[in-house]
Protein backbone atom coordinates (compact mmCIF):
# COMPACT_ATOMS: atom_id res chain seq x y z
CA UNK A 1 0.00 0.00 0.00
CA UNK A 2 2.39 2.68 0.90
CA UNK A 3 5.02 1.69 -1.83
CA UNK A 4 1.99 1.86 -4.35
CA UNK A 5 1.05 5.22 -2.74
CA UNK A 6 5.25 6.41 -3.06
CA UNK A 7 5.03 4.80 -7.04
CA UNK A 8 1.90 6.34 -7.91
CA UNK A 9 2.48 10.52 -6.09
CA UNK A 10 6.44 10.23 -8.18
CA UNK A 11 4.43 9.44 -11.43
CA UNK A 12 2.31 12.11 -10.53
CA UNK A 13 5.07 14.41 -9.48
CA UNK A 14 6.31 13.73 -12.36
CA UNK A 15 3.38 14.21 -14.67
CA UNK A 16 3.50 17.77 -13.58
CA UNK A 17 6.94 18.50 -13.78
CA UNK A 18 6.52 17.68 -17.38
CA UNK A 19 3.85 19.60 -17.74
CA UNK A 20 4.87 22.39 -16.14
CA UNK A 21 8.24 22.13 -17.77
CA UNK A 22 6.12 22.70 -21.82
CA UNK A 23 4.38 26.01 -19.97
CA UNK A 24 5.99 28.92 -21.79
CA UNK A 25 6.79 30.76 -18.31
CA UNK A 26 8.42 27.70 -16.25
CA UNK A 27 10.86 29.79 -15.19
CA UNK A 28 8.02 32.19 -13.49
CA UNK A 29 6.58 29.40 -12.21
CA UNK A 30 9.84 27.93 -11.10
CA UNK A 31 10.65 31.39 -9.35
CA UNK A 32 7.21 31.50 -7.32
CA UNK A 33 7.81 28.31 -6.11
CA UNK A 34 11.20 28.76 -4.60
CA UNK A 35 9.83 32.00 -3.36
CA UNK A 36 6.89 30.85 -1.65
CA UNK A 37 8.42 28.31 0.09
CA UNK A 38 11.47 30.76 0.77
CA UNK A 39 9.91 33.63 2.11
CA UNK A 40 7.43 31.37 4.45
CA UNK A 41 9.98 29.50 5.87
CA UNK A 42 12.63 32.04 6.09
CA UNK A 43 10.35 35.22 7.13
CA UNK A 44 6.82 34.62 7.18
CA UNK A 45 6.96 31.57 9.89
CA UNK A 46 9.49 33.68 12.12
CA UNK A 47 7.56 36.45 12.22
CA UNK A 48 4.85 34.73 13.35
CA UNK A 49 6.60 32.91 15.81
CA UNK A 50 8.49 36.02 17.22
CA UNK A 51 4.67 37.74 17.20
CA UNK A 52 3.40 34.59 19.42
CA UNK A 53 6.44 35.22 21.64
CA UNK A 54 5.46 38.64 22.10
CA UNK A 55 2.53 37.90 23.78
CA UNK A 56 3.88 35.38 25.95
CA UNK A 57 6.32 38.29 26.98
CA UNK A 58 3.88 41.03 27.25
CA UNK A 59 -0.07 39.19 27.51
CA UNK A 60 -0.70 38.53 31.44
CA UNK A 61 -1.18 35.08 31.21
CA UNK A 62 -5.19 34.82 31.75
CA UNK A 63 -5.16 36.61 28.27
CA UNK A 64 -3.07 34.75 26.32
CA UNK A 65 -5.14 32.24 24.63
CA UNK A 66 -7.70 35.15 23.41
CA UNK A 67 -4.25 37.03 22.18
CA UNK A 68 -3.57 33.56 20.76
CA UNK A 69 -6.82 32.46 19.23
CA UNK A 70 -7.24 36.67 17.81
CA UNK A 71 -3.62 36.21 16.39
CA UNK A 72 -4.34 32.95 14.62
CA UNK A 73 -8.06 34.73 13.33
CA UNK A 74 -6.62 37.75 12.14
CA UNK A 75 -3.41 36.30 10.35
CA UNK A 76 -5.24 33.88 8.79
CA UNK A 77 -7.97 36.61 7.82
CA UNK A 78 -4.94 39.00 6.57
CA UNK A 79 -3.34 36.66 3.82
CA UNK A 80 -7.02 36.90 2.30
CA UNK A 81 -7.34 40.54 2.41
CA UNK A 82 -4.10 41.98 2.09
CA UNK A 83 -4.21 41.02 -1.38
CA UNK A 84 -7.85 42.65 -1.79
CA UNK A 85 -6.40 45.67 -0.23
CA UNK A 86 -3.75 46.18 -2.22
CA UNK A 87 -5.50 44.50 -5.14
CA UNK A 88 -7.83 46.40 -8.05
CA UNK A 89 -11.20 45.36 -6.90
CA UNK A 90 -13.05 47.86 -4.80
CA UNK A 91 -14.03 47.05 -1.17
CA UNK A 92 -13.85 48.27 2.46
CA UNK A 93 -11.60 45.05 2.83
CA UNK A 94 -9.22 46.72 5.60
CA UNK A 95 -12.60 47.64 7.29
CA UNK A 96 -14.27 44.34 6.90
CA UNK A 97 -10.60 42.88 8.66
CA UNK A 98 -11.23 45.07 11.15
CA UNK A 99 -14.65 44.12 12.04
CA UNK A 100 -13.74 40.38 11.82
CA UNK A 101 -11.02 40.84 14.60
CA UNK A 102 -13.75 43.15 16.63
CA UNK A 103 -16.00 40.21 16.25
CA UNK A 104 -13.76 37.76 17.29
CA UNK A 105 -12.28 39.10 20.71
CA UNK A 106 -16.20 40.17 21.25
CA UNK A 107 -17.44 36.48 20.52
CA UNK A 108 -14.31 35.17 22.76
CA UNK A 109 -15.62 37.44 25.88
CA UNK A 110 -18.91 36.65 25.15
CA UNK A 111 -18.32 33.08 25.20
CA UNK A 112 -16.16 33.24 28.19
CA UNK A 113 -18.74 35.28 30.44
CA UNK A 114 -21.39 32.89 29.21
CA UNK A 115 -19.59 30.18 30.17
CA UNK A 116 -18.64 32.26 33.64
CA UNK A 117 -22.64 32.29 34.21
CA UNK A 118 -23.15 28.47 33.90
CA UNK A 119 -20.32 27.87 36.20
CA UNK A 120 -22.27 30.28 38.62
CA UNK A 121 -24.83 28.88 38.24
CA UNK A 122 -23.53 25.38 38.41
CA UNK A 123 -21.68 26.10 42.13
CA UNK A 124 -24.67 27.76 43.41
CA UNK B 1 19.94 21.21 15.91
CA UNK B 2 16.66 20.18 17.10
CA UNK B 3 17.47 17.26 19.51
CA UNK B 4 17.27 18.63 22.41
CA UNK B 5 13.86 19.28 23.32
CA UNK B 6 14.49 22.28 26.31
CA UNK B 7 16.91 24.17 23.61
CA UNK B 8 16.11 27.74 23.03
CA UNK B 9 14.87 27.54 19.91
CA UNK B 10 12.49 24.47 20.49
CA UNK B 11 10.63 26.85 23.43
CA UNK B 12 10.45 29.39 20.62
CA UNK B 13 9.02 27.50 18.17
CA UNK B 14 6.26 26.01 20.48
CA UNK B 15 4.33 29.41 19.78
CA UNK B 16 1.21 30.16 19.65
CA UNK B 17 0.78 27.31 22.56
CA UNK B 18 3.66 27.80 24.43
CA UNK B 19 4.20 27.05 27.55
CA UNK B 20 4.16 23.36 27.09
CA UNK B 21 4.93 20.92 24.13
CA UNK B 22 1.74 21.89 21.79
CA UNK B 23 3.10 20.19 19.05
CA UNK B 24 2.78 16.53 18.54
CA UNK B 25 2.06 13.83 16.02
CA UNK B 26 -1.34 13.69 16.70
CA UNK B 27 -2.29 17.67 15.85
CA UNK B 28 0.33 17.04 12.96
CA UNK B 29 -1.84 14.40 11.66
CA UNK B 30 -5.49 15.75 12.77
CA UNK B 31 -4.17 19.12 10.25
CA UNK B 32 -2.88 16.55 8.05
CA UNK B 33 -5.95 14.71 7.63
CA UNK B 34 -8.19 18.18 7.68
CA UNK B 35 -5.49 19.56 4.79
CA UNK B 36 -5.73 16.25 2.87
CA UNK B 37 -9.23 16.27 2.57
CA UNK B 38 -9.35 19.97 2.21
CA UNK B 39 -6.49 19.47 -0.94
CA UNK B 40 -8.34 16.70 -2.73
CA UNK B 41 -11.61 18.57 -2.84
CA UNK B 42 -9.79 21.46 -4.03
CA UNK B 43 -8.15 19.15 -6.34
CA UNK B 44 -11.52 17.26 -7.57
CA UNK B 45 -13.07 20.22 -8.43
CA UNK B 46 -10.23 21.95 -9.80
CA UNK B 47 -9.51 19.49 -12.70
CA UNK B 48 -13.21 19.16 -13.21
CA UNK B 49 -13.32 22.90 -13.85
CA UNK B 50 -9.82 22.63 -16.45
CA UNK B 51 -12.12 19.78 -17.72
CA UNK B 52 -14.42 21.15 -18.32
CA UNK B 53 -12.79 24.37 -20.00
CA UNK B 54 -10.34 22.16 -22.38
CA UNK B 55 -12.37 19.32 -22.50
CA UNK B 56 -10.71 15.93 -23.99
CA UNK B 57 -12.23 13.77 -26.14
CA UNK B 58 -13.37 11.52 -24.04
CA UNK B 59 -15.14 14.08 -21.78
CA UNK B 60 -18.87 14.73 -21.76
CA UNK B 61 -20.29 17.57 -19.48
CA UNK B 62 -24.35 18.03 -18.93
CA UNK B 63 -25.78 21.17 -19.43
CA UNK B 64 -28.23 20.05 -16.02
CA UNK B 65 -28.39 20.79 -13.09
CA UNK B 66 -28.03 24.33 -14.34
CA UNK B 67 -26.17 25.09 -10.87
CA UNK B 68 -23.50 22.56 -10.53
CA UNK B 69 -20.29 24.04 -12.02
CA UNK B 70 -21.70 27.40 -9.51
CA UNK B 71 -21.69 24.46 -6.73
CA UNK B 72 -17.97 22.78 -7.54
CA UNK B 73 -16.19 26.24 -8.25
CA UNK B 74 -17.99 27.93 -5.43
CA UNK B 75 -16.35 24.96 -3.32
CA UNK B 76 -12.94 24.72 -5.08
CA UNK B 77 -12.71 28.63 -3.71
CA UNK B 78 -14.23 28.02 -0.58
CA UNK B 79 -12.44 25.32 0.34
CA UNK B 80 -8.57 26.98 -1.11
CA UNK B 81 -9.65 29.85 1.08
CA UNK B 82 -10.49 27.78 4.10
CA UNK B 83 -7.40 26.03 3.48
CA UNK B 84 -5.21 29.18 4.33
CA UNK B 85 -5.04 28.52 8.59
CA UNK B 86 -5.22 24.89 8.24
CA UNK B 87 -2.05 24.76 6.13
CA UNK B 88 -0.29 27.64 8.03
CA UNK B 89 -0.59 25.14 11.02
CA UNK B 90 0.46 22.65 9.24
CA UNK B 91 3.82 24.09 8.20
CA UNK B 92 3.71 25.72 11.76
CA UNK B 93 3.37 21.69 13.63
CA UNK B 94 6.33 20.31 11.51
CA UNK B 95 8.56 23.76 11.70
CA UNK B 96 11.25 22.32 13.51
CA UNK B 97 12.16 19.14 11.74
CA UNK B 98 13.37 21.72 8.93
CA UNK B 99 16.23 21.88 11.27
CA UNK B 100 16.67 18.30 11.75
CA UNK B 101 20.76 17.68 11.84
CA UNK B 102 22.09 16.17 9.88
CA UNK B 103 20.30 17.43 7.19
CA UNK B 104 20.39 14.82 4.92
CA UNK B 105 21.79 11.04 6.59
CA UNK B 106 21.17 9.33 3.06
CA UNK B 107 20.11 8.77 -0.49
CA UNK B 108 16.10 7.82 1.23
CA UNK B 109 16.15 10.38 3.21
CA UNK B 110 17.23 13.42 0.68
CA UNK B 111 14.54 12.01 -1.35
CA UNK B 112 11.95 12.31 1.14
CA UNK B 113 13.26 15.70 2.20
CA UNK B 114 13.11 16.76 -1.23
CA UNK B 115 9.47 15.21 -1.75
CA UNK B 116 8.36 17.31 1.17
CA UNK B 117 9.86 20.52 -0.33
CA UNK B 118 8.31 20.01 -3.43
CA UNK B 119 5.09 19.08 -1.39
CA UNK B 120 5.30 22.53 0.93
CA UNK B 121 6.38 24.67 -2.13
CA UNK B 122 3.39 23.41 -4.16
CA UNK B 123 0.94 23.79 -1.47
CA UNK B 124 1.83 27.52 -0.43
CA UNK B 125 1.91 27.99 -4.15
CA UNK B 126 -1.34 26.69 -4.94
CA UNK B 127 -2.94 28.70 -1.73
CA UNK B 128 -0.97 31.81 -2.45
CA UNK B 129 -1.54 31.66 -5.80
CA UNK B 130 -5.19 31.08 -5.81
CA UNK B 131 -5.49 34.02 -2.92
CA UNK B 132 -3.94 36.15 -5.75
CA UNK B 133 -6.49 35.23 -8.12
CA UNK B 134 -9.59 36.30 -6.23
CA UNK B 135 -7.98 39.67 -5.54
CA UNK B 136 -6.86 39.67 -9.11
CA UNK B 137 -4.03 40.94 -8.51
CA UNK B 138 -1.78 39.15 -10.51
CA UNK B 139 1.35 41.46 -10.90
CA UNK B 140 3.27 38.88 -7.87
CA UNK B 141 2.54 36.06 -10.41
CA UNK B 142 5.20 35.91 -13.32
CA UNK B 143 2.96 32.90 -15.47
CA UNK B 144 -0.36 32.77 -16.33
CA UNK B 145 -2.47 31.85 -13.76
CA UNK B 146 -4.27 29.17 -14.91
CA UNK B 147 -2.07 26.84 -16.60
CA UNK B 148 0.48 27.49 -13.32
CA UNK B 149 -2.66 27.00 -10.89
CA UNK B 150 -3.19 23.41 -12.92
CA UNK B 151 0.16 22.23 -13.03
CA UNK B 152 0.90 22.48 -9.46
CA UNK B 153 -2.01 21.29 -8.51
CA UNK B 154 -0.59 17.91 -10.22
CA UNK B 155 2.56 18.26 -8.03
CA UNK B 156 0.90 18.79 -4.95
CA UNK B 157 -1.44 15.85 -5.09
CA UNK B 158 1.55 13.81 -6.24
CA UNK B 159 3.91 14.96 -3.37
CA UNK B 160 0.89 14.23 -1.19
CA UNK B 161 0.23 10.89 -2.23
CA UNK B 162 4.22 10.30 -1.63
CA UNK B 163 4.19 12.23 1.87
CA UNK B 164 0.99 9.65 3.05
CA UNK B 165 3.05 6.70 1.86
CA UNK B 166 5.75 7.67 3.49
CA UNK B 167 3.89 8.67 6.78
CA UNK B 168 0.97 6.68 6.38
CA UNK B 169 2.05 3.86 9.70
CA UNK B 170 2.89 7.28 11.37
CA UNK B 171 -0.57 9.05 11.28
CA UNK B 172 -2.33 6.16 11.78
CA UNK B 173 -0.40 5.82 15.09
CA UNK B 174 -1.36 8.97 16.14
CA UNK B 175 -4.79 9.19 15.29
CA UNK B 176 -5.26 5.99 17.02
CA UNK B 177 -3.65 7.37 19.76
CA UNK B 178 -6.41 8.64 21.93
CA UNK B 179 -8.35 5.41 21.87
CA UNK B 180 -5.65 3.22 23.85
CA UNK B 181 -5.68 2.15 26.98
CA UNK B 182 -3.11 3.23 29.40
CA UNK B 183 -1.73 -0.05 29.69
CA UNK B 184 -1.55 -0.85 26.26
CA UNK B 185 0.14 3.06 25.68
CA UNK B 186 2.88 1.69 28.51
CA UNK B 187 3.38 -1.39 25.64
CA UNK B 188 4.01 1.10 23.22
CA UNK B 189 5.94 2.55 25.27
CA UNK B 190 8.00 -0.77 25.94
CA UNK B 191 7.95 -1.01 21.56
CA UNK B 192 9.67 2.82 21.53
CA UNK B 193 12.23 1.47 23.68
CA UNK B 194 13.16 -1.48 22.07
CA UNK B 195 13.40 -0.05 18.57
CA UNK B 196 15.62 2.81 20.35
CA UNK B 197 17.49 -0.09 22.05
CA UNK B 198 17.67 -2.41 19.05
CA UNK B 199 20.19 -0.71 17.12
CA UNK B 200 20.48 1.56 13.48
CA UNK B 201 17.72 -0.70 11.82
CA UNK B 202 15.08 -0.39 14.55
CA UNK B 203 16.29 3.30 15.02
CA UNK B 204 16.23 3.65 11.45
CA UNK B 205 12.29 2.54 11.66
CA UNK B 206 11.14 4.77 14.27
CA UNK B 207 12.97 7.50 11.95
CA UNK B 208 10.59 6.63 9.19
CA UNK B 209 7.69 5.71 10.81
CA UNK B 210 8.24 9.23 12.07
CA UNK B 211 5.86 8.56 14.92
CA UNK B 212 7.16 5.57 17.07
CA UNK B 213 9.09 8.43 19.01
CA UNK B 214 6.57 10.85 18.72
CA UNK B 215 3.69 8.79 19.33
CA UNK B 216 4.47 7.04 22.37
CA UNK B 217 5.61 10.83 23.82
CA UNK B 218 1.72 11.82 22.74
CA UNK B 219 0.92 9.17 24.68
CA UNK B 220 2.51 9.29 27.52
CA UNK B 221 2.28 13.10 27.88
CA UNK B 222 -1.59 13.38 27.51
CA UNK B 223 -3.11 10.51 29.72
CA UNK B 224 0.20 11.13 32.18
CA UNK B 225 2.07 8.24 31.81
CA UNK B 226 5.16 9.48 32.89
CA UNK B 227 6.85 7.31 29.86
CA UNK B 228 7.70 11.06 27.49
CA UNK B 229 11.07 10.99 28.59
CA UNK B 230 12.10 7.52 27.97
CA UNK B 231 10.06 7.71 24.64
CA UNK B 232 12.09 10.27 23.31
CA UNK B 233 15.15 9.24 24.70
CA UNK B 234 14.42 6.05 22.50
CA UNK B 235 13.84 8.47 19.65
CA UNK B 236 17.39 9.95 20.29
CA UNK B 237 18.77 6.75 21.04
CA UNK B 238 17.55 4.96 17.49
CA UNK B 239 18.96 7.92 15.86
CA UNK B 240 22.34 6.93 17.41
CA UNK B 241 21.64 3.39 17.15
CA UNK B 242 22.89 3.30 20.74
CA UNK B 243 21.64 1.28 23.61
CA UNK B 244 20.19 3.41 26.35
CA UNK B 245 18.03 1.48 29.17
CA UNK B 246 21.28 3.35 31.90
CA UNK B 247 19.31 6.33 31.38
CA UNK B 248 15.63 4.94 31.36
CA UNK B 249 15.42 5.09 35.40
CA UNK B 250 16.86 8.26 35.44
CA UNK B 251 14.47 9.95 33.17
CA UNK B 252 11.10 7.89 34.75
CA UNK B 253 11.87 10.05 37.69
CA UNK B 254 10.81 12.67 35.38
CA UNK B 255 7.61 11.26 35.24
CA UNK B 256 5.21 13.43 37.19
CA UNK B 257 6.57 16.32 35.44
CA UNK B 258 5.76 15.08 32.49
CA UNK B 259 2.20 14.50 33.65
CA UNK B 260 1.91 17.94 34.18
CA UNK B 261 3.39 18.89 30.94
CA UNK B 262 1.58 16.53 29.14
CA UNK B 263 -2.13 18.26 30.85
CA UNK B 264 -0.62 21.83 29.13
CA UNK B 265 0.03 20.22 25.95
CA UNK B 266 -3.09 18.82 25.72
CA UNK B 267 -5.02 21.76 26.61
CA UNK B 268 -2.49 23.52 23.96
CA UNK B 269 -3.09 21.51 21.38
CA UNK B 270 -6.79 21.80 21.85
CA UNK B 271 -6.41 25.45 21.31
CA UNK B 272 -4.36 25.21 17.96
CA UNK B 273 -7.19 23.15 16.84
CA UNK B 274 -10.00 25.71 18.20
CA UNK B 275 -7.99 28.20 16.93
CA UNK B 276 -7.78 26.99 13.34
CA UNK B 277 -11.09 26.34 13.06
CA UNK B 278 -12.21 29.46 14.18
CA UNK B 279 -9.78 31.01 11.96
CA UNK B 280 -10.95 28.48 8.66
CA UNK B 281 -14.70 29.23 9.91
CA UNK B 282 -13.99 32.95 9.88
CA UNK B 283 -12.40 33.34 6.54
CA UNK B 284 -15.00 30.96 4.93
CA UNK B 285 -17.94 33.02 6.17
CA UNK B 286 -16.13 36.23 5.29
CA UNK B 287 -15.74 35.22 1.44
CA UNK B 288 -18.48 32.55 0.53
CA UNK B 289 -21.21 35.29 0.29
CA UNK B 290 -19.52 35.55 -3.21
CA UNK B 291 -21.76 32.72 -4.07
CA UNK B 292 -24.20 31.94 -1.23
CA UNK B 293 -26.10 35.45 -1.69
CA UNK B 294 -28.05 35.05 2.09
CA UNK B 295 -24.19 35.43 3.57
CA UNK B 296 -23.23 38.46 1.50
CA UNK B 297 -23.88 40.57 4.75
CA UNK B 298 -21.84 38.66 6.90
CA UNK B 299 -19.43 38.03 4.21
CA UNK B 300 -17.03 41.36 4.61
CA UNK B 301 -14.11 40.08 2.16
CA UNK B 302 -16.03 38.95 -0.57
CA UNK B 303 -14.38 39.59 -3.16
CA UNK B 304 -17.64 40.16 -5.14
CA UNK B 305 -21.10 40.62 -4.35
CA UNK B 306 -24.45 39.47 -5.73
CA UNK B 307 -25.49 43.03 -6.97
CA UNK B 308 -22.23 44.64 -7.70
CA UNK B 309 -21.94 45.73 -11.26
CA UNK B 310 -24.07 47.48 -14.36
CA UNK B 311 -27.09 45.65 -14.11
CA UNK B 312 -26.37 44.55 -10.73
CA UNK B 313 -24.29 42.50 -12.10
CA UNK B 314 -20.39 41.92 -11.43
CA UNK B 315 -18.20 42.07 -14.27
CA UNK B 316 -15.13 40.52 -15.02
CA UNK B 317 -14.02 41.79 -18.59
CA UNK B 318 -15.33 45.40 -19.26
CA UNK B 319 -15.90 46.04 -23.06
CA UNK B 320 -13.70 49.00 -23.20
CA UNK B 321 -11.15 46.62 -21.62
CA UNK B 322 -11.74 43.89 -24.58
CA UNK B 323 -11.60 46.63 -27.09
CA UNK B 324 -15.04 45.95 -28.34
CA UNK B 325 -17.03 49.00 -27.34
CA UNK B 326 -16.67 50.82 -30.76
CA UNK B 327 -17.58 47.67 -32.59
CA UNK B 328 -20.47 46.05 -30.39
CA UNK B 329 -22.38 50.05 -30.50
CA UNK B 330 -22.03 49.76 -34.38
CA UNK B 331 -25.03 50.14 -35.79
CA UNK B 332 -23.90 48.22 -38.74
CA UNK B 333 -23.37 45.13 -36.32
CA UNK B 334 -23.90 41.77 -37.54
CA UNK B 335 -24.35 38.32 -36.28
CA UNK B 336 -23.15 35.92 -38.50
CA UNK B 337 -24.15 32.23 -38.11
CA UNK B 338 -22.37 29.94 -40.72
CA UNK B 339 -22.00 25.96 -40.97
CA UNK B 340 -22.48 23.23 -43.90
CA UNK B 341 -21.64 25.46 -46.59
CA UNK B 342 -24.44 28.26 -45.39
CA UNK B 343 -24.21 31.64 -43.49
CA UNK B 344 -26.84 34.11 -42.11
CA UNK B 345 -26.47 37.50 -40.74
CA UNK B 346 -28.40 38.89 -38.46
CA UNK B 347 -29.31 42.23 -37.61
CA UNK B 348 -30.45 43.02 -34.18
CA UNK B 349 -33.75 43.92 -35.58
CA UNK B 350 -33.84 40.28 -36.83
CA UNK B 351 -32.78 38.62 -33.65
CA UNK B 352 -35.38 41.01 -31.73
CA UNK B 353 -38.23 39.19 -34.60
CA UNK B 354 -37.08 36.00 -33.27
CA UNK B 355 -38.99 33.46 -31.14
CA UNK B 356 -37.69 35.20 -27.92
CA UNK B 357 -36.96 32.90 -24.75
CA UNK B 358 -36.07 33.53 -21.06
CA UNK B 359 -33.82 31.94 -18.20
CA UNK B 360 -32.89 32.41 -15.08
CA UNK B 361 -29.35 31.69 -14.94
CA UNK B 362 -26.01 32.14 -12.97
CA UNK B 363 -22.71 33.66 -14.09
CA UNK B 364 -20.80 31.40 -12.44
CA UNK B 365 -17.05 32.90 -12.47
CA UNK B 366 -14.04 30.21 -12.10
CA UNK B 367 -13.01 32.90 -9.60
CA UNK B 368 -15.51 31.44 -7.37
CA UNK B 369 -18.29 33.72 -7.37
CA UNK B 370 -21.71 33.50 -9.24
CA UNK B 371 -24.84 35.83 -9.09
CA UNK B 372 -28.39 35.00 -10.91
CA UNK B 373 -29.79 36.46 -13.29
CA UNK B 374 -32.61 36.41 -15.91
CA UNK B 375 -31.66 36.52 -19.40
CA UNK B 376 -33.94 36.76 -22.53
CA UNK B 377 -32.92 36.05 -26.49
CA UNK B 378 -32.88 34.01 -28.94
CA UNK B 379 -31.88 29.79 -28.16
CA UNK B 380 -29.14 28.82 -29.79
CA UNK B 381 -30.22 25.89 -31.34
CA UNK B 382 -32.85 28.30 -33.16
CA UNK B 383 -30.23 30.50 -34.49
CA UNK B 384 -28.21 26.77 -35.45
CA UNK B 385 -31.33 25.65 -37.12
CA UNK B 386 -31.21 28.46 -39.79
CA UNK B 387 -28.57 26.68 -41.55
CA UNK B 388 -31.24 23.72 -42.31
CA UNK B 389 -29.29 21.02 -40.31
CA UNK B 390 -30.97 19.29 -37.01
CA UNK B 391 -28.71 19.87 -34.55
CA UNK B 392 -27.88 16.62 -33.24
CA UNK B 393 -24.12 15.89 -33.20
CA UNK B 394 -23.16 18.87 -33.62
CA UNK B 395 -21.25 21.85 -32.13
CA UNK B 396 -21.32 25.44 -31.85
CA UNK B 397 -18.57 27.64 -31.82
CA UNK B 398 -19.31 31.38 -30.43
CA UNK B 399 -16.50 33.94 -31.39
CA UNK B 400 -16.33 37.39 -30.24
CA UNK B 401 -15.53 40.54 -31.51
CA UNK B 402 -12.54 40.88 -29.43
CA UNK B 403 -9.67 40.77 -31.76
CA UNK B 404 -7.51 38.79 -29.26
CA UNK B 405 -7.50 37.15 -26.23
CA UNK B 406 -8.05 33.45 -24.30
CA UNK B 407 -11.70 33.79 -23.85
CA UNK B 408 -12.90 34.81 -26.97
CA UNK B 409 -14.35 31.93 -28.77
CA UNK B 410 -15.72 29.05 -26.72
CA UNK B 411 -17.60 25.80 -28.39
CA UNK B 412 -20.90 24.91 -27.09
CA UNK B 413 -20.84 21.02 -27.33
CA UNK B 414 -23.90 18.99 -27.82
CA UNK B 415 -26.08 18.64 -24.35
CA UNK B 416 -25.77 22.75 -24.04
CA UNK B 417 -26.00 23.34 -27.90
CA UNK B 418 -29.50 21.60 -27.57
CA UNK B 419 -30.86 22.72 -23.86
CA UNK B 420 -33.83 24.98 -24.14
CA UNK B 421 -31.38 27.61 -21.67
CA UNK B 422 -28.75 28.03 -23.73
CA UNK B 423 -29.40 31.44 -25.33
CA UNK B 424 -28.25 34.12 -27.14
CA UNK B 425 -28.93 36.92 -24.45
CA UNK B 426 -29.87 40.21 -26.04
CA UNK B 427 -31.49 41.34 -22.66
CA UNK B 428 -30.52 41.49 -18.90
CA UNK B 429 -33.98 41.11 -16.85
CA UNK B 430 -35.75 43.96 -18.40
CA UNK B 431 -33.08 46.13 -20.36
CA UNK B 432 -31.09 45.40 -23.18
CA UNK B 433 -27.72 44.22 -22.27
CA UNK B 434 -25.06 46.48 -21.29
CA UNK B 435 -21.85 47.03 -23.25
CA UNK B 436 -19.77 45.31 -20.03
CA UNK B 437 -22.54 42.37 -19.84
CA UNK B 438 -21.90 41.35 -23.91
CA UNK B 439 -24.25 44.02 -25.93
CA UNK B 440 -24.96 43.57 -28.43
CA UNK B 441 -25.37 39.87 -27.95
CA UNK B 442 -23.68 37.39 -25.65
CA UNK B 443 -24.05 32.79 -24.85
CA UNK B 444 -25.70 32.38 -21.54
CA UNK B 445 -25.77 28.29 -21.19
CA UNK B 446 -26.43 26.25 -18.04
CA UNK B 447 -24.01 24.65 -15.63
CA UNK B 448 -21.17 26.66 -17.65
CA UNK B 449 -18.21 28.55 -16.40
CA UNK B 450 -18.06 32.17 -16.61
CA UNK B 451 -15.06 32.45 -19.07
CA UNK B 452 -17.29 29.90 -21.78
CA UNK B 453 -20.08 32.40 -21.58
CA UNK B 454 -18.61 34.57 -24.35
CA UNK B 455 -20.22 38.29 -24.89
CA UNK B 456 -19.88 40.50 -27.92
CA UNK B 457 -20.82 37.65 -29.78
CA UNK B 458 -19.71 38.35 -33.61
CA UNK B 459 -20.79 34.94 -35.10
CA UNK B 460 -21.10 31.61 -34.26
CA UNK B 461 -19.59 28.43 -36.54
CA UNK B 462 -21.46 25.79 -36.34
CA UNK B 463 -20.34 22.36 -37.10
CA UNK B 464 -20.10 18.40 -36.41
CA UNK B 465 -18.87 17.61 -33.15
CA UNK B 466 -15.06 16.56 -32.86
Amino acid sequence: MRRLLVVAGTLVMAYAVIGAARDPHRLGILVFLAAVLVLHDALFLPLVLAGGALIDRFVPPAGRPGARLTGVVGLAVAVVAVPLAIGPLPGPYLWGTLLILVVTVAGRKGIERWRAGRRGRAHG
Amino acid sequence: MVRDDDSRLTRILTWPTSPGPSRSARLTSLLGVALGAAFGVCFVTGVLSHLIQHPPGWFWWPSRPAGLYRFTQGLHVATGLATVPLLGAKLWSVYPRLFIWPPVRGVAHAAERASVAALVAAALFQVVSGVLNTAHLYAPMPFFFTTAHYWIAWLAVGALLTHIGVQLPAARTALRRRHISAPQQERAGEEARDKGTGGERAGEEARDEGTGDERTAEEARDEGTGGQRTAEEAREKGRAGEGGKDEESEESKEGSEGEAAGGKGAVARRQVLVAVGVAAGVVTVATVGQTVAPLVAVSVLAPRRPGDGPQGLAVNRTAAAAGVREAALDPAYRLVVAGFGREVALSLADLAAMPQHSAVLPIACVEGWSATATWSGVRLRDLAGLLGRDVAGVEAEVVSLQASGRYRSSVVAGPHLGDDRTLIALRLGREALDADHGFPARLIAPNRPGVLQTKWVARISVRRAR
